[in-house]
């Protein structure tokens, strides 16, 4: 399932939060030797736009484990394009209808899973992420990605435009690239359908009652049950052949 | 951007012939001072583009020289694009190989034939494939914006190869049902599975169907796998 952690419902992700900074702090200080603008401490990483109007999505694993996450944050006011205007050609993009998307990172333990669970994991939070557009009416994504990824974001199908010329960052000779990606809801039918998930994934905690933990909400709102059933998509496809196999014999 | 460099990416996305596709791709990087292109193939478990091909006036004899002395065991730029996905010049190598002299000579070889620079951009796409374009010129200034464009024609030029020989292959294919080919030739032309079922009159997900089982049958990987593999290489969002 996967959770949008806001400003109003962050409390109860204290443990997920510290543990996506210490994954952030693995990848981009420890791995790739980022520091600019970038406070370190513990071994966790956070910069200026960990914001109160930040909102994480992370995909969580049924024992509240990361498997997968993403930040994203509105657009109207100063973000990380109007840091680095340099990779846009033209005005920096801006509306109440686009936010941008940035720090995608899938855990560790997930990168090494085999291949369908990989591609679950990654297609269930693609999903989180264009079904968080349709809970905002937000019409459009922007992000700084990796040039090596354009082929990627291509071939998958998505719609997007690309906002200027590849221009280097880091110190290894690679290039970023900003895009400026639809999420609109054709684009969620056409995630959900080549990710195989025809199912809600999206859980957003409403606020929680005094001294719950996540897992009481979750409990609470019977959100685990429901999710277990729905997404057992096998069980669920042989209880309706089951049924077709009734209906037939009557 | 440059006009000309949005219009070939949007060209890139519905050409349907290889030689529309070089001529697109030679009138583009010519604008930026190159004057050959070449793209070749170093690894494509998918066995669907296992060639290398050179767009623009490309000299047979520095080819026949490359081929019979093995320039590929020792050319500098080769060894850098499957170590790096960023894209870099043969200047930058030239700094990088220091005092290996078969390195070296490749280099010097190359500029013998009037290779002065280069610019190399390897990519790996979201099918499985790899592959290297170089773009070569006697004076090919590499500023930025040229660098951002060529490694940009690089990219398109590579992905529409790739789907113009995916499609060739699935057509070669006796096993693919007529229903299957006529959908990936809507899928080649650019269009998405939903306009595909509204010109087709079949829904949106026996479109889909019908792609998922022609990949099977040629051997491509999905397209969710694409952006899955990237990510797991380590490559990053900022």
């Amino acid at each position: 399932m996967i959770h949008a952690v806001t400003s109003a419902n962050r409390h109860l992700y204290t443990r997920q939060l510290k543990a996506m900074h210490k994954m952030r702090y693995d990848f981009y200080v420890a791995q790739r030797g980022w520091s600019d603008g970038l406070t370190i401490e513990d071994e966790c990483e956070y910069d200026e736009f960990d914001r109160p109007d930040t909102v994480y999505l992370m995909n969580l694993s049924r024992d509240g484990e990361i498997r997968s996450t993403f930040r994203l944050m509105p657009t109207i006011d100063y973000y990380l394009l109007d840091k680095l205007p340099q990779f846009v050609d033209g005005p920096v993009p801006r509306g109440k209808q686009i936010w941008d998307m940035t720090r995608w990172i899938i855990a560790p333990a997930f990168r090494k899973a085999s291949g369908q669970t990989r591609i679950k994991t990654q297609g269930e939070l693609t999903c989180g992420l264009f079904e968080f557009a349709a809970t905002r009416g937000i019409t459009h994504y922007t992000t700084l990605m990796d040039t090596a990824f354009l082929p990627a974001v291509e071939q998958a199908g998505w719609k997007y435009e690309l906002l200027g010329l590849p221009v280097p960052y880091g110190d290894r000779g690679e290039t970023a690239i900003a895009v400026i990606i639809d999420v609109g809801p054709k684009a969620l039918a056409h995630n959900r359908m080549i990710y195989g998930v025809d199912y809600s994934i999206l859980f957003e905690s409403p606020p929680p009652r005094i001294g719950e933990r996540i897992e009481d909400v979750l409990a609470r709102l019977d959100v685990i049950e429901t999710i277990e059933k729905i997404s057992d998509r096998e069980a669920r496809m042989a209880a309706w052949s089951g049924l077709t196999t009734q209906f037939s014999a009557a | 951007m440059m006009h000309g460099l949005s219009q070939f990416i949007s060209d890139c996305r519905t050409v349907s012939s290889g030689a529309e596709l070089d001529d697109l791709f030679r009138n583009l990087y010519r604008t930026f001072g190159a004057e050959t292109g070449a793209l070749s193939c170093i690894g494509s478990p998918s066995k669907l583009l296992n060639f290398s091909k050179v767009v623009g006036s490309s000299n047979p004899e520095f080819v026949r020289t490359y081929i019979e002395n093995n320039f590929i065991l020792y050319d500098p730029a080769a060894k850098r694009s499957i170590k790096s996905l960023a894209p870099f010049s043969w200047d930058e190598c030239r700094i990088e190989v220091g005092e290996d002299k078969r390195a070296l000579n490749v280099l010097n070889v190359a500029d013998e034939f009037g290779y002065k620079n280069g610019f190399v951009v390897p990519i790996h796409s979201g099918l499985g494939n790899f592959s290297v374009v170089t773009f070569t010129g006697s004076d090919l200034d590499l500023t930025p914006a040229t660098r951002g464009s060529l490694h940009l024609i690089g990219i398109y030029y590579h992905l529409a190869l790739e789907r113009l020989m995916l499609i060739e292959a699935a057509q070669a294919r006796p096993d693919l049902t007529p229903r299957q080919i006529e959908v990936l030739r809507w899928v080649s032309a650019g269009k998405t599975d939903w306009e595909i079922g509204r010109i087709l009159s079949i829904s949106e997900a026996t479109v889909n169907r019908h792609v998922e089982r022609a990949k099977e049958r040629i051997g491509v990987r999905t397209r969710a796998q694409a952006i899955v593999e990237c990510l797991v290489n380590g490559i990053v969002t900022l």
